[in-house]
């Protein structure tokens, strides 16, 4: 292998450790950089042509969480969901399982540690949360194992059956919602739960709760997981050529079931996490969009959980921007979608610079063929 | 225009990596005729085909087509100056009917209707005036192969093709089928079209085609006319050895047999028999080659003892247990390396890194783990040291393995198999494609395993590699073992291109002795 | 349980009952539909969802700012198609794998109805402040008189005519048009199309567009006949059971019908579940529980013909061989 030439100042230091990293994953960069630009752009260009004050909303947008303690906060607590449902999705990804069925799970493991926390295990400070997490989890991870398994054994198209289940998770937990667990004193809650049930407040005076703990934990098993351990490793491999996994001996339809039932897992604790942290009672009467948000997480994060907190953080940044843009503005908080739809669709474009990839390709090849030159040179001389 | 209808003038085609798969090749056809060419794999027909039919163009030299120079620059531009093509694996749409499949592209419509009947007149019109007796209506999953190649040359006759290239037809076909398509064939010659009939397998060459041209190392090697050579001679043209290093080889110490085949018959996947009864032993300490033309057999063997197909029947023994009853996972943790073909599809996962694809199917080592976890470290140093110890050309060995050129991508194929546990070593085609330094390496490489007391199976389409690295030598023919050679000090490659193409044949009680215990 | 069946037997022979079926099915059929064209190109449009609300708030958009119904369903249907382009685009020029590009125009739909209805109307979940008005229902003269099935085909809105005409009119499409011949070829194997000259790229954008489009009279048909007005999120997961409809239908036209059916059927059923007594939430399970059972049934016979064609291989290869082995 050849080494790097001693001179570690200046610009020279900088371009070197640039050309250091191969031309692939500085194209990488590229595309991602301009895909935020562009993003970016569509979202200033809709801000500046309906808001009534743009200079102002524009500033709230991209300055939000810097103004005010209130917001710095709301964008932690927004960055916890974000980032479990991330290293779901990534997990799931990284066997090349285009697993859409997190809404399901996240939502009935909301309601069944909701449920917990009510009547199972109210009051023990600790445990009960604990308790009532880890049941949403098993329940996640049964949810998804039935879209799971019956692409094991029957290979039941994964993205049309786990599509349909979130809507029989849906219904289903709406029937417990309205039918068996309504408060009768209101018209979409549960019973409160528990004092102990539901998860303490990390910062007073914020809602940021200790689920961010969990989240941060699962992003760091995550990738302990997949980078870190044999399991990690036969699942990527999985996912990257499963004709070259099956030749070194993996079980591919294995693997992949196990993926996604870790994934099922992690939603499931997701919405456990979201309603014992944030509300002292269940009430969503909709899917709660997390599962998609991590979908948009892994892609952002090109399923490497290492770059998750970025992701979450560079989401959850400009969400909560749009958030105190909404109400003190006046700018609809759904430009937001809009804004991460758009960056998507660019940064998974293979194609998109690709004129561009080519003449880095040329540059750099040049580039290395001078320097095994001048390093000939020195040799020689 | 006179004889020549056709005429390749001076091709040269030279690939990226520097490999010269056609030079200065110079081939004609006349009007009428059947004209075969015939070659090794790797020899250049196939590349010159893809120029023929506009696939690909050539660095130099031309194509004239009736006396017209062309310049061959799609398959559009080939079909509309009446070249038509039938690949090998068939290009058709199998829920569709024959009438469909064939005029798809040219499909006669009235408005925006699509014409069933006037597609199913053409497709009837064309069949009848041939002789191909196919019907428009059917639906083509439920075909046949040799009905299926059909359609896929009425396709051709359809546009209006009067070349007609055909690549290994008869590689899918039954004998009887075989039969038919020669019928045809000579029917199409007698109305005037020139047929190239790509083939190695020189009995059919003899029967049906007028005059034979062999290809060579990417040369063509002589034209000659079909009736005044012989299936020896032609045999001879095509085999033949590349002036190269040899590897030094010490006599092989044979120890117990660690595989063994007796009797195997094996299928392929559109359920044609294609093993047919083969028996053949290798032992700890030795190198087996399987010598023989691409299509014969080899790939269900080797699929067969790496686990990756099942079914048929007869004895497969690895170490005394039966193949069939282990996993991959299994054969490989009993001890089995094997350097698959196509390294690209099966033998790396591209994105991953290098210390990835080496790591992959060692993973579960004790010396790789700690505890619950990938021993980092460990794996880099080892990883390292194979880069090193392969002489792998790369950056660091965190690169992406499909960055790096053909040769060190199968160095480290090579370096992963090579230095897990290895009881028996199965080398598909390992040299194909690479540069010499790394060829030689990987040839010293298999002789010094052979030598700590691995068992090799080499299965090669280089003569000269066989030759060298062999201790024992099989020939596959046809599904069957033609010829074995325990003693290689008296083959030569001409002796054993007439068994590779069927020329000649052992009998049972000579190539019975290829299964030692 | 008599009362049960009772109830039951009174919604079944209830006219109006079959009307909601049938009108409840023409979103969930046109979708369908879109979404079986782009399958038989080998595309999978998720993206439906996203193409269906975007043509419903556009639709609602140009019909109120004109004060033209038919300028809205215009506008409806150019947003589909302009959508149908969008996503061939990205998928086939671009080099976006189809499902992220069909979850980002999911995302972008979502987001940009529902901003551009705020910035429009200062409506924030329903454009009840606009009247853009509905398109005409059509109730033909003889058919009408009818009794009971009278009932059940009059007045519903000229477009679920469109919806229901266009079952056969895809399948002339498919079966027996130049285009439908090559977008089916160009689904089942791409390589054999491109060998003989059909652009394959070109004919799955047509396939898409025709996709989007359908997806544009579907959008139409939510906001401005089945409501008068756009709602956030109107598409409410029909585009997602398109995609399983049509995957149980094998993404024929005419089964396409059947099973959007079973969807409009249930949904109907589901509006009269509190007469029955069940939960109308239960009974909402009932057609996504249909979809994935059907979706297993599908995959098993699937898996069944490819082991009886092997064996068949198996035997029709052996068998002339053996014949003339005993004849040598």
């Amino acid at each position: 292998m050849r080494t790097l030439s001693k001179d570690t100042s200046g610009l020279g230091a900088v371009s070197r450790r640039l050309g250091a990293i191969s031309v692939q994953t500085r194209h990488e960069m590229l595309r991602m950089a301009v895909a935020v630009a562009i993003g970016l752009g569509v979202a200033v260009v809709l801000i500046a042509l309906t808001a009534a004050d743009p200079a102002r909303a524009l500033t709230y947008f991209v300055a939000a969480p810097f103004m005010g303690p209130s917001y710095f906060s709301h964008m932690i607590e927004v960055i916890i969901p974000l980032m479990m449902t991330g290293a779901a999705v990534s997990i799931m990804f990284a066997t090349n399982q285009f697993n859409l069925g997190l809404e399901g799970a996240i939502y009935l493991g909301g309601l069944m540690a909701a449920v917990s926390g009510i009547y199972l295990m109210p009051d023990l400070p600790v445990l009960s949360p604990v308790f009532s997490i880890l049941l949403g989890a098993a329940v996640g991870f049964a949810i998804i194992a039935i879209p799971a398994l019956l692409q094991y054994k029957f290979k039941a198209n994964i993205v049309v059956s786990t599509l349909m289940m979130n809507y029989v998770c849906l219904y289903v937990g709406l029937f417990l919602l309205f039918r068996v667990f309504k408060d009768p004193a209101s018209s979409q809650h549960t019973y409160p739960i528990g004092p102990a049930a539901g998860l303490p407040v990390l910062i007073p005076g914020t809602k940021i709760h200790a689920g961010l703990i969990l989240s941060v934990a699962i992003v760091i098993l995550a990738y302990v997981l997949l980078y870190k351990t044999r399991l990690g490793f036969s699942l990527r491999m999985v996912g990257q050529n499963p004709n070259f996994a099956r030749y070194a001996g993996l079980g591919v339809s294995g693997l992949a079931l196990v993926a996604q039932l870790m994934g099922g897992a992690i939603g499931g604790m997701t919405g456990a996490v979201q309603m014992l942290g944030l509300y002292d009672r269940f009430q969503w009467t909709t899917l709660t969009g997390f599962g998609w948000d991590g979908v948009t997480m892994a892609i952002f994060a090109r399923n490497n959980p290492k770059y998750l907190p970025f992701a979450a953080v560079f989401l959850a940044y400009f969400r909560t921007g749009a958030w105190v843009m909404s109400f003190k503005a006046g700018v609809q908080i759904d430009l937001v979608s809009v804004f991460e739809g758009v960056m998507v669709l660019f940064l998974m474009a293979e194609k998109f610079l690709s004129g561009t990839y080519r003449k880095m390709v040329f540059a750099d090849a040049d580039r290395k063929r001078k320097e095994r030159e001048a390093a000939g040179e020195e040799v020689a001389a | 225009m006179g004889d020549d209808f056709l005429r390749l003038e001076h091709i040269t085609k030279v690939y990226g990596n520097g490999i010269m798969a056609n030079d200065d090749v110079c081939f004609s056809a006349s009007k009428g005729e059947i004209h075969a060419i015939c070659g090794e794999n790797g020899a250049g027909k196939s590349t010159l085909m893809k120029q023929l039919y506009g696939v690909e163009q050539p660095d130099e030299g031309r194509i004239i087509v009736k006396g017209e120079e062309v310049n061959l620059s799609s398959p559009q531009v080939a079909i509309e100056h009446g070249i038509g093509m039938v690949f090998q694996h068939f290009m058709l749409v199998p829920s569709l009917t024959v009438a469909e499949n064939v005029t798809l592209g040219i499909e006669p419509a009235s408005g925006l209707r699509f014409d069933a009947a006037r597609a199913q007149a053409m497709t009837r019109e064309v069949s009848e005036r041939y002789g191909f007796d196919v019907d428009p209506q059917a639906r083509v999953r439920d075909l046949t192969v040799g009905v299926k190649q059909k359609v896929e040359i009425l396709k051709a006759l359809v546009r209006g093709a009067e070349i007609l290239i055909l690549d290994e037809p008869t590689a899918v076909l039954t004998p009887q089928e075989t039969d038919e398509l020669f019928e045809q064939l000579r029917a199409l010659k007698a109305s005037g079209h020139t047929i190239i009939f790509i083939s190695h397998k020189l009995g059919e060459v003899k029967s049906l085609c007028d005059r034979i041209t062999v290809i060579r190392r990417g040369r063509t090697v002589g034209t000659h006319l079909v009736a005044d050579v012989s299936e020896a001679d032609i045999s001879r043209l095509m085999v033949g050895l590349d002036v190269e290093t040899q590897v030094p080889k010490a006599p092989a110490k044979p120890g117990e047999a660690v595989l063994a085949l007796k009797d195997l018959v094996s299928f392929d996947k559109d359920g044609k028999q294609v093993v047919n009864g083969v028996s053949f032993s290798v032992r700890s300490g030795e190198i087996v080659g399987i010598a023989g033309v691409e299509g014969n057999g080899q790939t269900q063997i080797v699929d067969a003892i790496t686990g990756f197909a099942t079914g048929g029947s007869g004895t497969l023994e690895f170490e005394g247990r039966d193949v069939r009853s282990m996993s991959i996972a299994e054969l490989r943790a009993a001890g089995l390396a094997y350097v698959p073909e196509d390294r690209m599809t099966t033998g790396i996962a591209a994105n991953l890194s290098i210390r990835e694809n080496m790591l992959a199917g060692k993973a579960a080592l004790p010396r790789y783990n700690r505890g619950l976890f990938l021993d980092q470290d460990a794996i880099r140093r080892d990883t390292d040291a194979w880069i090193a110890d392969f002489d792998v050309l790369c950056d660091s060995g965190e690169q992406s393995v499909g960055m790096l050129s053909g040769g060190n991508i199968q160095k480290v194929v090579v370096a992963r198999e090579l230095t897990a546990a290895t009881k028996l070593i199965v080398c598909d085609q390992p040299t194909r494609g690479i540069d010499v330094g790394a060829t030689d390496s990987i040839r010293r490489r298999l002789v010094g395993m052979r030598d700590a007391g691995s068992a090799v199976l080499l299965i090669s389409a280089d003569l000269g590699e066989l030759l060298n690295l062999s201790d024992r030598l099989l020939v596959v023919f046809g599904g069957e073992i033609v010829a074995y050679f325990p003693d290689l000090t008296e083959v030569t490659e001409e002796e054993l291109g007439y068994y590779m193409l069927g020329v000649r044949k052992m009998s049972a009680e000579q190539t019975g002795g290829a299964y030692l215990v | 349980m008599s009362g049960f069946l009772d109830v039951l037997g009174g919604i079944f022979s209830n006219p109006n009952f079959y009307f909601t079926v049938l009108s409840t099915t023409v979103p969930i059929l046109l979708a369908t539909l879109g979404c079986a064209i782009a399958e038989n190109a080998g595309s999978t449009n998720l993206g439906m969802e996203g193409i269906m609300v975007m043509s419903a708030f556009f639709g609602v958009i140009g019909s109120a700012y004109t004060g033209i119904i038919w300028v809205g369903l215009l506008v409806a249907l150019v947003t589909g198609v302009v959508m149908g382009l969008v996503v061939a685009y990205f998928a086939l020029y671009l080099k976006v794998d189809i499902i992220l590009v069909g979850i980002a125009v999911n995302l972008i739909g979502a987001g940009l109805s529902a901003f551009l209805m705020y910035v429009l109307t200062g409506d924030r979940s329903a454009t009840t402040s606009l009247h853009s008005g509905t398109l005409p229902t059509v109730t033909v003269p003889v058919l009408s008189n009818i009794p009971f099935i009278g009932t059940i085909i009059s007045n519903q809105s000229i477009l679920a005519w469109v919806a229901y005409l266009a079952v056969p009119l895809l399948a002339a499409l498919l079966n027996k048009t130049r285009l439908g011949l090559r977008i089916r070829s160009v689904g089942e194997n791409p390589d054999a199309a491109a060998s003989v000259g059909v652009s394959v790229n070109r004919t799955k954008m047509i396939a898409l567009v025709i996709s989007g489009l359908l997806g544009g009279i579907a959008g139409a048909y939510l906001s401005m006949s089945y409501l008068p007005y756009f709602s956030k999120g109107m598409s409410g997961g029909r585009g997602f059971i398109a995609l399983a409809a049509t995957a149980m239908a094998n993404n024929t036209p005419v089964g396409s019908l059947g099973t959007s059916l079973l969807f409009g059927f249930f949904y109907a059923l589901s509006t009269y579940a509190s007469t029955l007594g069940i939960p109308d939430q239960l009974v909402m399970t009932l057609p996504y529980l249909a979809t994935i059972v059907g979706l297993v049934v599908f995959s098993i016979n699937v898996q069944r013909r490819e082991r009886k064609r092997l064996h068949e291989g198996v035997r029709r290869r052996s068998r002339p061989e053996r014949d003339a082995a005993e004849q040598a």
